[in-house]
């Protein structure tokens, strides 16, 4: 693939440094809308009883920006966001759906889902994996259009995760175990898995990156794996004992992962820690980012400035023109 | 952002963030542009079309690994939007496939959505390549006054972007909500509207015409319905709020699930009128839930039937009737004896705020209160203003969660209420009926209100030890955990959690000191609380608990339709029979066969419905709970409707609870079999109590295995299994009188200490017509935990072996072999018959089940043998004692369908009768329950065993000649135990001459005398006398004397003292000389040879 240059560097570099000081300005503040970068992220409260289930959305820094919704018994196992920016909420009976000021929209249609994990492919439709071997897609609004019924590793187990590909035909997902599969939804067969000899634990959530590659949480790490499936990064902290979630972030070059109550963002390549939050009182149970990659998408459509940004992209315009002037006249 | 060199790229990445860069400003500048509607170059937004087909174009629809080249377009078709990666278009439909084959060629995709141009709702759907369409009648309205605001569907030509959506509210709609497809119910005034209707992605826009309203009423109802009005919340909606009160009459506000609703009455003939409104956006009638659990308690009980492939409740109201018909005295229960420990949030207190307890819990006295393991005040607990639920003083044993108060009103709730169903308040199921309604509860409180709990209490361990003692210490013998270890390392494993609990069911406070057992009931766990994942978690992985799944409960469609949140008929399908699994419940272990022969650990151990069950509400929380997530799955803890003294909840927690009640129910049964006066809660051991549970369990094979998938769940497999355990919960046979059952119950007497020792009893059939149900199960030894396979599991392994009638048919059955080929009618499951042989024996559970149906095989009695395979563990702490000396299994039984154990009677009427000089025939009465006999004889060289025999007598062909044996013979049972020996019966294998003597026709000669000479000292020989010398050795030419006769009377009957038989009486005793020797004399002695 080629990288495409930046066009005008220089103009870029202007625009760029008004936008960071912009979005370091927006950072700090509430956000009444998602903005790229929030983290929307969910889980349980730790009990050995009916745990209570939080849905909250972070600002990029990991503060608390507002908890979306919070239940008794109904937890998150997973969460994405559409492209109209509503944020879905697997909860195993059915799907909540917030819309992008959090709040409440409607759930999705109640076929008896029991709903896991879910997917959006480009067109809007969503794939939903049940807790069983069954795979639904529906339309964006809960419609169900068509099942599969994946192969499993386990016949007692079912589907723990999926994320689709760019391709829009291939499903990977994981049945609680050493294997990530693969599914063909358009062709409606399976494919050789990409790995079958995970390290760790078992799988609890994978995604897929731009090149191919899968991260995924295996408990006792996060491993990131190549186009072929072959183990090319491993990250893991000293302490943390449950990696159960991964989130590609806006960039790019970093992803969210969580360990019971904490979430870190690791540098992709080198697997530094670039950030850390807690949770206030439950362990994660899903996690996404407001504009992070997720395959099937691809990369998010641009965000609508807001009024600083707008006015710091005022003030750098200002400032071209200024210096223009001045090697004008200079 | 910064990028190091050192970073490694991602490729798709590094277009993306110049790419990103580059949008961003084409954004600022197209947002610009938009605002100012222009419309691109090259964007069109053309009206639907019927004869125009929406397309997708893109690379990435035709080449799994394209890297997403730019969207391309083709002259034939209309592009309507680029969405990066794909491209939105139209093209006349004749044109489609032609430009499905141009894109092929180009390795481009194409899709055809025609659905982008309908619109979903309520009332219809809109083709917005058609428009709206009025039923036959109806007027379309023109429009809202000016200035107002109204209600407006909208349709975007594609997939929403939400610059759209901002541009939309920029110019003053208020977004009610999606519908489908990319479509919204839009709120705004008519010259919003017109300029809405102009903003490019717009390609449809009406009103939102009533008859397109949800409108989920009853029309033909001629009474007040309570109904929900939804409005939009706009700024000018206070004239619709005031026109819908003035219908609605009496109204409520309310805010939830991000609408704005007022509730009220309305009549059918209102409808119109309200639809009308321009803001009222549906209007749903509301079925005010009130669910009873009374149906939980019903799966219990024979009231049960079948609709259908499902098993539902029926006779509401009739749970407490059924109790105290089938045990009257499980009815009533002294509450301070017979009591079911909660180790949970606490039990309901009826705390200063709340003084008048739970009806459904009262009379006060019932609900008792133990420890609380917590060491301080949680913040997040519930209770009146400025109260804290958990301060010390206030309420610190209240219960601010919930969770240990329904637990509690599962075991013993009494329906104090008088509530029922609300769709039939005065016959249908009553709400808040427990399994045991007049138990006592003993509140032990392990958690706070938030679910916290301290992992140290007071300096030591916060487990299960300073729990079940809280119990024990107040003569409390039973103890309910509706809690799991969720935790990675811990699903499907045997951990320490999974020790401690083994343990304590036989030593609660862990001391190994004094051993003070305790039933422990557990939950199996719920899926959802932990990834998904199936597998059992501890503590409910432990052997020796009884460890409860999660069956469905059962509600009526009809009771959920058209109340608000759910939909029409959406619960049955989790709760529409007692045979199935419920989807969120837990089940089956990582414990593995360890290369042993056994398949599985069959855990949880049994089930009890648990979805969406009703139960009691802790008063400190009532109207004061402010989790509203209640949904259609029982989940969130809303109550029914309005009803504040009951909420609704599904989990494998309220599963537990049913066993702990049915483990009470069963002691007490127990109890009175035992014939005591006084109750006794202490008698069965937790062994007993688990092994009365399974027996009394009902298969749920041919059940939904829904947690296997809950949309295409296969059937359940024949029991016991790793899915259904040994059958969900039924009392029937618990409570019953008859049959008669026979319990055996821990006892010294019955310890093993060592591999290979057995135990038996032989039982008659009490009813020929019912089947018999035999379980063996032992408190076992702990195991070492272990984060993977187990494989020694089971420390002490016990086998159960049933055989049949009188061991003619050699037909036993071996534990937990069940097959349904030969399914026993409304039971399920029957053991498999071996014949002559042991069976495939379980290696792996200490709960063994024989189930068999008498009629069937054609046996009135069976012996039951527990064999000790393994007795490697003590399983009976003794401080006293260490190493394998120690070691100790003791066991219980329980037997259904049968009489007071056989005890082997003596074989009576033994005759021993020389029919050769070789041969011995040895005669006697049959015994009752003998299924063999035993022969033995005996010599001057001891005693030997000459034979066994199923028949009534038994030929002795080993006999030597001349010899004098004396033979026993013992009744054995099916396993082979002997009874007592029946008295000797002599038998000389001399022949005798003429004999029988005939009187007065047979001559006396001196062969008879000598014969008789040699058989009394063949008699005397086994008598361990020498032999007698007699007067005239030799007969021969020498009339026989009295002499000769008195001489065989004096030195037979030395023989047969030593014998031990009784003397004999002789005809002319003594003979004197000259006394006349007739055939008498000589018959006399011959009998006392035999």
């Amino acid at each position: 693939v080629k990288h495409r240059p930046l066009a005008a560097p220089r103009f870029g570099l202007l625009i760029l440094t008004a936008f960071v000081c912009a979005l370091s300005v927006h950072a700090q503040q509430q956000h009444a809308t998602f903005q790229y970068g929030d983290i929307i992220a969910g889980g349980q409260t730790p009990t050995g009883i009916t745990a209570f289930g939080r849905f909250d959305w972070y600002l990029p820094d990991g503060m608390l920006n507002k908890r979306m919704n919070e239940t008794l018994g109904e937890l998150p196992q997973d969460v994405a966001l559409d492209s109209a920016g509503n944020v879905y909420w697997p909860t195993f009976f059915t799907i909540r759906v917030l819309d992008n000021t959090g709040r409440y929209v409607k759930d999705f249609p109640r076929f008896p889902t029991f709903a896991g994990a879910i997917s959006f492919d480009r067109a809007g439709n969503a794939y939903i994996a049940t807790t069983g071997k069954t795979l639904l897609k529906t339309t964006s609004a809960g419609d169900l259009l068509t099942t599969f019924i994946l192969p499993s590793e386990d016949p007692r187990f079912g589907i723990n995760s999926i994320d689709l590909a760019a391709d829009q035909c291939t499903m990977h997902y994981s049945t609680f175990g050493k294997r990530v599969l693969r599914y063909d939804v358009c062709r409606g067969v399976a494919l050789p898995d990409l790995t079958s000899s995970l390290p760790g634990h078992s799988a609890v959530q994978l995604r897929l990156l731009p090149d191919g590659g899968v991260l995924v949480a295996v408990v006792h790490m996060v491993v990131r794996l190549n186009n072929t499936g072959a183990v090319v990064q491993t990250y893991d902290l000293p302490g943390e004992q449950e990696w159960t979630n991964v989130a590609l972030n806006v960039d790019g070059y970093s992803f969210w992962a969580t360990s019971r109550q904490n979430a870190y963002k690791f540098d992709l390549s080198t697997g530094a820690v670039l950030a850390s939050f807690q949770s206030s009182d439950y362990w994660f149970r899903a996690i996404t980012v407001v504009g992070g990659l997720r395959a099937a998408i691809g990369p998010p459509a641009a965000s609508i400035p807001t009024l600083s940004e707008w006015f710091l992209l005022a003030l750098a315009l200002t400032l071209i023109a200024f210096a223009l002037m001045r090697l004008k006249t200079g | 952002m910064h990028r190091g060199d050192h970073r490694e790229p991602i490729p798709a990445d590094e277009e993306h963030v110049g790419r990103t860069l580059f949008l961003t400003t084409l954004a600022a500048v197209l947002f610009v542009g938009t605002q100012l509607a222009v419309v691109p170059r090259g964007i069109a937004r053309p009206a639907p079309s019927k004869g125009h087909s929406k397309i997708l174009i893109s690379h990435l629809l035709a080449l799994p690994d394209a890297s997403a080249p730019p969207p391309l377009a083709y002259e034939d078709v209309t592009v309507l939007e680029d969405y990066d990666s794909y491209t939105l278009g139209f093209i006349a439909a004749e044109n489609v496939e032609k430009i499905k084959k141009r894109a092929a060629a180009d390795r481009v995709g194409v899709e055809v959505h025609d659905e982008y141009d309908l619109v979903g709702l309520p009332g219809g759907t809109i083709d917005t390549r058609v428009g709206v369409v009025p039923p036959l009648g109806v007027d379309l309205p023109s429009g809202y006054p000016a200035g107002t605001y109204g209600l407006y569907v909208l349709q975007l030509i594609g997939p929403p972007k939400r610059q759209w959506l901002s541009q939309i509210t920029a110019a003053g709609a208020v977004i009610v909500g999606p519908v489908p497809l990319n479509g919204y119910l839009v709120a705004m005034t008519p010259q919003t509207a017109s300029s809405v209707r102009t903003l490019r992605p717009v390609q449809f826009l009406d009103l939102y015409h009533s008859f397109l309203k949800a409108a989920m009423v009853d029309r033909q109802a001629t009474g007040k319905q309570d109904v929900l009005v939804e409005i939009a919340e706009v700024p000018d909606a206070a004239e619709t709020i005031e026109k819908v009160t003035g219908i609605l009459g009496e109204v409520t506000q309310r805010k939830d699930h991000g609408g704005f609703y007022l509730r009220g009455k309305m009549y059918a003939t209102d409808l119109p009128l309200l639809l009308a409104d321009r803001l009222v956006i549906g209007v749903h009638a509301i079925t005010p839930l009130r669910l009873s659990d009374e149906r939980q308690s019903m799966a219990l009980t024979t009231n049960v039937m079948t609709s259908g492939s499902n098993l539902i409740p029926t006779n509401p109201g009739g749970y407490a009737a059924w109790l105290n018909s089938a045990c009257s005295f499980c009815g009533n229960l002294n509450n301070e004896q017979f009591i079911v420990g909660i180790a949970d949030t606490g039990v309901d207190t009826g705390a200063l705020a709340h003084p008048s307890r739970h009806l459904d819990l009262q009379p006060t006295g019932r609900v008792r209160y133990g420890n609380v393991f917590l060491t301080q005040r949680d913040g997040q607990d519930i209770c009146a203003p400025g109260e804290v639920c958990e301060d010390t003083g206030v309420c610190f044993d209240c219960d601010g969660n919930y969770h240990g108060s329904f637990v509690a009103g599962v075991v013993a709730g009494n329906a104090g209420t008088t509530k029922r169903d609300r769709t039939a308040p005065t016959t249908g199921f009553l709400l808040g009926t427990g399994v045991a309604p007049s138990a006592g509860i003993l509140s032990t409180k392990i958690y706070s209100a938030s679910g916290g709990q301290p992992t140290t209490f007071n300096g030591n361990d916060n487990n299960v030890f300073i729990w079940a003692a809280d119990a024990t210490s107040r003569n409390v013998y039973i103890q309910n955990h509706s809690n799991n270890q969720y935790a990675f390392a811990a699903r499907g494993n045997y951990t320490q959690q999974s020790q401690e609990f083994d343990r304590a069911v036989r030593d609660s406070n862990g001391t190994g000191m004094e051993l003070t057992p305790i039933t422990l009931t557990v939950s199996a766990g719920n899926r959802h609380q932990d990834f998904g994942n199936p597998l059992l978690v501890p503590p409910a992985t432990a052997k020796n608990v009884i460890a409860v799944g999660g069956a469905e409960s059962v509600r009526d469609s009809s009771e959920w339709r058209q109340s608000f949140g759910c939909e029409s008929g959406v619960i049955q399908t989790q709760a529409d029979s007692f045979a199935n699994i419920m989807a969120d419940s837990k089940y089956g272990t990582n414990v593995q066969s360890g290369g042993q022969g056994w398949n599985t650990y069959n855990k949880p151990d049994l089930f009890a419905p648990a979805s969406q069950i009703v139960g009691v509400r802790s008063v400190v929380i009532r109207n004061q709970f402010p989790y509203p997530g209640y949904n259609c799955f029982g989940y969130g803890g809303d109550p029914p409707a309005d009803d504040h003294d009951y909420m609704i909840v599904t989990g494998t927690s309220f599963a537990a609870p049913v066993g702990a009640a049915g483990a009470l129910l069963a002691g007490r049964a127990y109890s009175h079999w035992l014939g005591d006066e006084i109750p006794d809660p202490a008698a069965a051991s937790p062994a007993l109590r688990k092994a009365i549970l399974v027996a009394s369990a009902r298969s749920m094979r041919g059940g939904l295995d829904e947690p296997a998938d809950p949309v295409s769940p296969p059937s359940i497999e024949a029991r016991p299994n790793a899915v259904q355990g040994f059958g969900r919960i039924s009392l029937v046979d618990l409570v019953s009188q008859t049959p008669a059952r026979q319990y055996v119950d821990q006892s010294p007497a019955r310890t093993f200490t060592q591999s290979s020792q057995k135990w038996s009893a032989t039982y008659p059939v009490s009813d020929p017509t019912k089947p018999v149900k035999i379980v063996l199960a032992w408190t076992d030894a702990p195991a070492e935990p272990g984060t993977g396979a187990v494989f020694t599991l089971l420390q002490n392994n016990l086998d159960l072996d049933v055989r049949l009638g009188h061991s003619t048919s050699c037909t036993s059955y071996a534990g937990n072999n069940l097959t349904t080929s030969t399914e026993i009618p409304t039971e399920g499951e029957q053991s498999i018959p071996y014949s002559c042989a042991a069976g495939n024996p379980d290696t792996k559970n200490n709960v063994e089940t024989v189930i068999f149906f008498p009629d069937a095989v054609d046996v009135d009695q069976f012996t039951v043998v527990v064999n000790a395979k393994l007795i490697g563990a003590s399983a009976i702490p003794d401080t006293n004692c260490q190493g394998s000396d120690c070691n100790e299994q003791d066991f219980a039984l329980f037997i259904y369908n049968a009489g007071a154990p056989i005890t082997l009677g003596t074989p009576a009427g033994v005759e021993a009768t020389a029919t050769s000089t070789t041969s011995v025939l040895v005669t006697w009465s049959p015994v009752t329950g003998a299924a063999s006999y035993r022969i033995s004889r005996r010599t001057n060289g001891g005693e030997e065993v000459v034979g066994t025999t199923t028949a009534n007598s038994f030929p002795d062909t080993t006999a030597s000649a001349n010899t004098a044996y004396l033979y026993r013979v013992q009744a054995l049972d099916p396993a082979n135990n002997a009874g007592g020996y029946s008295s000797s019966a002599l038998a000389t294998t001399v022949m005798f001459t003429d004999d029988p003597l005939a009187t007065q026709m047979t001559i006396v000669k001196a062969m008879h005398v000598d014969q008789l000479r040699e058989a009394v000292n063949a008699v005397r020989s086994t008598a361990l006398l020498p032999a007698a010398t007699f007067t005239d050795s030799s007969l021969a030419g020498i009339p026989v004397k009295a002499v000769h006769i008195q001489e065989l009377r004096t030195n037979l009957d030395a023989a047969r003292s030593n014998l031990g038989f009784s003397g004999l009486t002789y005809t002319d005793s003594p003979l004197t000389a000259g006394t006349l020797i007739k055939t008498v004399h000589l018959t006399q002695i011959r009998d006392g040879l035999k």
